[in-house]
């Protein structure tokens, strides 16, 4: 099945419908250009366009770019210069444990994690930016150094297209190993369901900081695990540990969801005080508002 | 605990149906893969706890549920203690009155009483206590001849009763109240397991009804009506015979009031009584007849000579009742008695002597009698007659006056007249001492003899012997007031401890005292007898009391004699002697008026409660009676329906938050 056979707004909208494209590579291509073609707009061309300066504002310019929070300050107005830096580097962070192929509604979080980020691939390539892999469970498994030359793309996909990884999260020492390889400065995106303690988590995160990289904290979780299933008496199978526990999900629900929402609360306070960007994102939200909402916050920085 | 159908116990077994369920069959779950069960985890540490406590809890409410359940068809009660042989105490009260004399159906009441009796006895368990009283206008409890205050039981009450078949019930009256009061005094105290019962067997006789107070509740008390026949022939008894004057002297006429019941009677053929009468070896009879019965009729006797004469009416009728067909009296046929008064006053035979108002005094009558001849033949003579002594033995009593004075008289011979029975009184005042006199009162025991004279105050009589037949007439006031006898003198003595006082003076002085002297009685009073002493002899009281202390030395100071009563279950109709009087005991009039109560009428009359629904049943009764359909007292199906309930709101709710 291609995307060419069903309209892309559909299958965009469509998670579980879009995910049955095999090809990742049509998939990343399918929610770029469907971003691109004026679904969903941007407020800035380039996605590794950097703000440059000001200047003042002459007839003809595009009213995109003028600066209007200066405009409510001092009633004048003023374009805003982007420099477009080709040395722009984009770190993918991939985590591909085990827990990463948690699949409750036929979506794993590992496919949507790579389908994602072989879509922020495509338009940093697309833009010339160099883009980076790294593939991660408890240590780093695989790593593709950033570059923008023309296989580096396909590369990337072949990286992605691997299965999960049979071996337990250890996100702090994957980050470690991972930020020795990425000096250069960039963008680090990293996909993972963070299922570890916030401590070891953060401070891996802060090794990557360290080297002033900007990261940005893809959170991806399958539906059940935000939120349990219905109502029923169920065995719940833990997939890096492999213990089972039965349990009334709905006597537990409350409780639960307490707990959870707790344990991400302390994940937004933490990225918060270390300027880390979440994105908080389930396997039935359609990927294309995962895309845009990243751009939407990021253009809220400048 | 009993229980109505306990085959559906088995239905408890039931309990292995949620035993099974929770056990065998818990459906298997799916399973679900998470990235991560690391907080499910810490949430079902918590969790599980309660769940595992409220599962367990769950299934033992749902097995106590069926188990109760299982016994609530299975109607569980508490079987009622049974009264023990130990507790609780049957007293029958059978009727001894005259009225249980008559005849029914051919047999006496009274008999019927007694097997009514042996009857309820014999069903009372081994070993229980038991009492009988007979009662008429009081209670005769059947003891233990061995043991006065133990009770008997059952056992030994019916052989005494067998024993009391032969003799007949009393003639006396019926006192209802003082049986149940009785009665009532026997049963045990209540303690919820002793039960009390009260069985009355009588003819129900109407009488005066007072109710009890406050029968308790929890003593059955069972009424016998021996329901005795009505008859065809009204019942006519002899209610009264009063002779018109119980002391009589020979030859005095005397006559007999008789009352014959019910008037209402009108009599076909004339009615036939019948009079006896009899004294010692004498006997008299005579007859009439009644044409019809009027308020009194009057029957004149035949003259009767000394002694006491015991008569009984007989009425010649053809009733049921035959022991008030008869009724006793009493006569008493006294001669006069002979008094000599031997004056020592040496002013003797004036206007002025004080012996004059004692003979004036024993001549007349006294106040509410009227005499033909009174009862004393006076002879008077002066302690200076030399004969004053001549022929004293046909003498019963000799008053001495002025005894300070007396002189001539023989004291020997005085004294040996009382020695042999006769009676003596003697006035101690008035002045002077004579030999006679000195030798007199020495033999008596009286010494120091001397007048003293009232200072101002008048002496006068403050205490007297109340229980002495002298003083019986002095009780009221119609024979005068004794404590307004006033004494201007008085005579002071000692006397010896062989007198008794009978009556003293407010200073203490003794103002009568007696002594007995061989068979014979002294009396003695410390005054003169005539107004040398006193204004007393004009006094209401003085009359009645000269009479009074003569008819004690002769042995007939009591003015009744004669007395009636009731016969009783233990005092049988007749004349009997004692104490110096006559008792003529006579049945009932009350008996012989059939009017009866029913049961229910008795009950209300004196405040008993209904009989119980249902009788207290035996052991065996009650089981025999015993009967799946019938609704126990006792039951606990409301109280196990309840927990049923209960347990069944716990399980809805505690099912909701348990999952499985």
């Amino acid at each position: 099945m291609t995307s060419a056979t069903r309209p892309e707004h559909d299958i965009l909208a469509d998670p579980e419908l879009f995910m049955r494209v095999e090809s990742l590579e049509l998939r990343a291509r399918g929610i770029v250009e469907g971003f691109l073609n004026g679904l969903h707009r941007s407020p800035y061309v380039g996605f590794s366009a950097e703000f440059s300066a000001h200047r003042k504002y002459v007839a003809g310019d595009d009213p995109r770019h003028v600066n209007w929070k200066l405009y409510a300050r001092h009633k004048r107005l003023y374009m805003k210069e982007y420099d477009a830096e080709t040395n722009f580097r984009l770190h993918l962070l991939v985590d591909v444990s085990r827990s990463m192929s948690c699949a409750s509604l036929g979506i794993s979080k590992y496919d949507y994690a790579t389908t994602l980020a072989a879509a922020l691939a495509y338009l940093a390539l697309r833009q010339h930016d160099a883009v980076g892999l790294t593939l991660f469970a408890d240590r780093v498994i695989e790593q593709l150094p950033p570059r923008n030359k023309p296989g580096q793309f396909h590369a990337l996909l072949k990286a992605l297209t691997l299965l999960p990884s049979e071996a337990k999260s250890n996100l702090e020492y994957a980050f470690r190993q991972a930020s020795k390889t990425m000096r250069s400065r960039g963008l680090v995106a990293v996909f993972s369901d963070l299922f570890d303690e916030p401590e070891r988590l953060f401070g891996g995160l802060a090794e990557i900081k360290f080297h002033r990289h900007e990261v940005l904290l893809f959170h991806i979780l399958d539906p059940w695990e935000r939120r349990l299933p219905p109502d029923e008496t169920l065995r719940f199978r833990d997939l890096e540990s492999g213990v089972e526990m039965v349990a009334d999900a709905g006597a537990i629900r409350d409780a639960y969801n307490q707990r959870f929402a707790s344990w991400e609360t302390s994940i937004e306070d933490r990225c918060r005080q270390q300027r880390i960007t979440r994105i908080p994102l389930t396997t039935d939200a359609p990927l294309v508002d995962a895309l845009v909402t990243y751009l939407v916050q990021r253009a809220q920085l400048y | 605990m009993q229980f109505i159908q306990p085959l559906l116990l088995l239905g408890a077994a039931a309990i292995a149906a949620p035993i099974l369920l929770h056990l065998l069959f818990r459906p298997k779950p799916r399973i679900v893969e998470l990235g991560s069960i690391q907080f499910l985890q810490e949430v079902l540490q918590q969790h599980t706890r309660r769940q595992r406590l409220r599962h367990w809890t769950l299934l033992a409410i749902r097995c106590l549920a069926l188990i109760v359940l299982a016994v609530l068809f299975a109607r569980p009660f508490i079987q009622q203690p049974q009264p023990s042989g130990a507790s609780g105490r049957l007293v029958v009260l059978i009727d001894a009155s005259a009225s249980m004399a008559r005849a029914s159906s051919g047999e006496m009441l009274w008999r019927r009483a007694l097997r009514e009796a042996e009857q309820r006895l014999q069903e009372v368990p081994a070993g229980q206590e038991a009492v009988v009283g007979l009662f008429d206008q009081e209670v005769h409890a059947l003891r233990n001849n061995e043991q006065v205050d133990s009770p008997l039981v059952a056992a030994e009450i019916v052989a005494q009763l067998q024993d009391l078949r032969a003799r007949g019930p009393g003639l006396g009256g019926t006192d209802y109240l003082a049986a149940l009061r009785w009665a009532l005094g026997q049963c045990q105290p209540s303690d919820g397991a002793r039960s009390n019962r009260v069985c009355l067997i009588t003819d129900l006789q109407q009488t005066s009804a007072i109710a009890v107070d406050a029968w308790p509740k929890d003593i059955d008390v069972e009424i016998v009506d021996l329901k005795p026949d009505a008859g065809d022939a009204p019942n006519l008894f002899v209610r009264e015979a009063v002779p018109a004057k119980h002391v009589l002297r020979p030859g005095e006429a005397a006559s007999l009031l008789i009352d014959v019941q019910p008037k209402n009677v009108s009599l076909k053929t004339p009615l036939s009584l019948r009079i006896e009468l009899q004294s010692g070896g004498e006997r008299k009879q005579l007859e009439t007849k009644l044409e019809h019965l009027e308020d009194r009729h009057q029957v004149e006797l035949p003259a009767l000579g000394p002694g006491v004469w015991h008569g009984e009416v007989v009425v010649e009728s053809a009733d049921a009742a035959e022991s008030d067909d008869a009724r006793h009296f009493a006569l008493l046929v006294e001669p006069r008695y002979k008094v000599l008064l031997i004056d020592g006053d040496l002013k003797a035979a004036t206007p002025a002597s004080d012996a004059q108002f004692l003979e004036a005094a024993v001549r007349l009558a006294p106040a509410g009698q009227e005499f033909e001849q009174g009862p004393f033949l006076l002879t008077t003579k002066t302690t200076a007659q030399p004969d004053a002594l001549e022929g004293v033995d046909q003498q019963q009593v000799v008053m001495v006056t002025n005894v300070p004075s007396v002189h001539g008289v023989n004291v020997g011979s005085l004294l040996d007249f009382v020695r042999r029975g006769g009676g003596l009184m003697l006035f101690l005042g008035g002045d002077g001492s004579t030999a006679a006199s000195e030798l007199l009162t020495s033999q008596l025991g009286i010494s120091q003899l001397r007048s003293r004279a009232a200072d101002g105050v008048p002496f006068q009589l403050a205490t007297w012997d109340a229980e002495h037949p002298i003083f019986a007439p002095f009780q009221g006031s119609e024979q005068g007031v004794l404590e307004r006898v006033a004494f201007t003198q008085i005579a002071e003595s000692r006397v010896s401890e062989d007198w008794r006082t009978l009556a003293t003076f407010q200073s203490g002085h003794a103002a009568i005292f007696e002594r007995t002297l061989g068979k014979g009685r002294v009396l003695a009073v410390a005054t003169g007898c005539g107004t040398q002493s006193g204004n007393w002899p004009r006094t209401a009281a003085y009359l009645p009391l000269v009479h009074q202390l003569l008819l004690h030395l002769v042995g007939r100071a009591d003015p009744r004699p004669i007395r009636y009563m009731t016969a009783d279950f233990d005092h049988p109709a007749g004349i009997r002697e004692s104490g110096g009087r006559w008792l003529v005991a006579n049945a009932a009039a009350s008996e012989s008026e059939h009017q009866a109560w029913t049961p229910l009428a008795f009950r209300q009359k004196f405040a008993l409660p209904l009989p119980s629904l249902q009788p207290v049943p035996s052991t065996s009764t009650m089981a025999a009676q015993s009967s799946p359909d019938r609704l126990r007292p006792n039951e606990w199906w409301p109280w196990l329906a309840v927990a049923l309930l209960c347990l069944l709101t716990l399980d809805t709710i505690l099912a909701n938050r348990v999952r499985f």
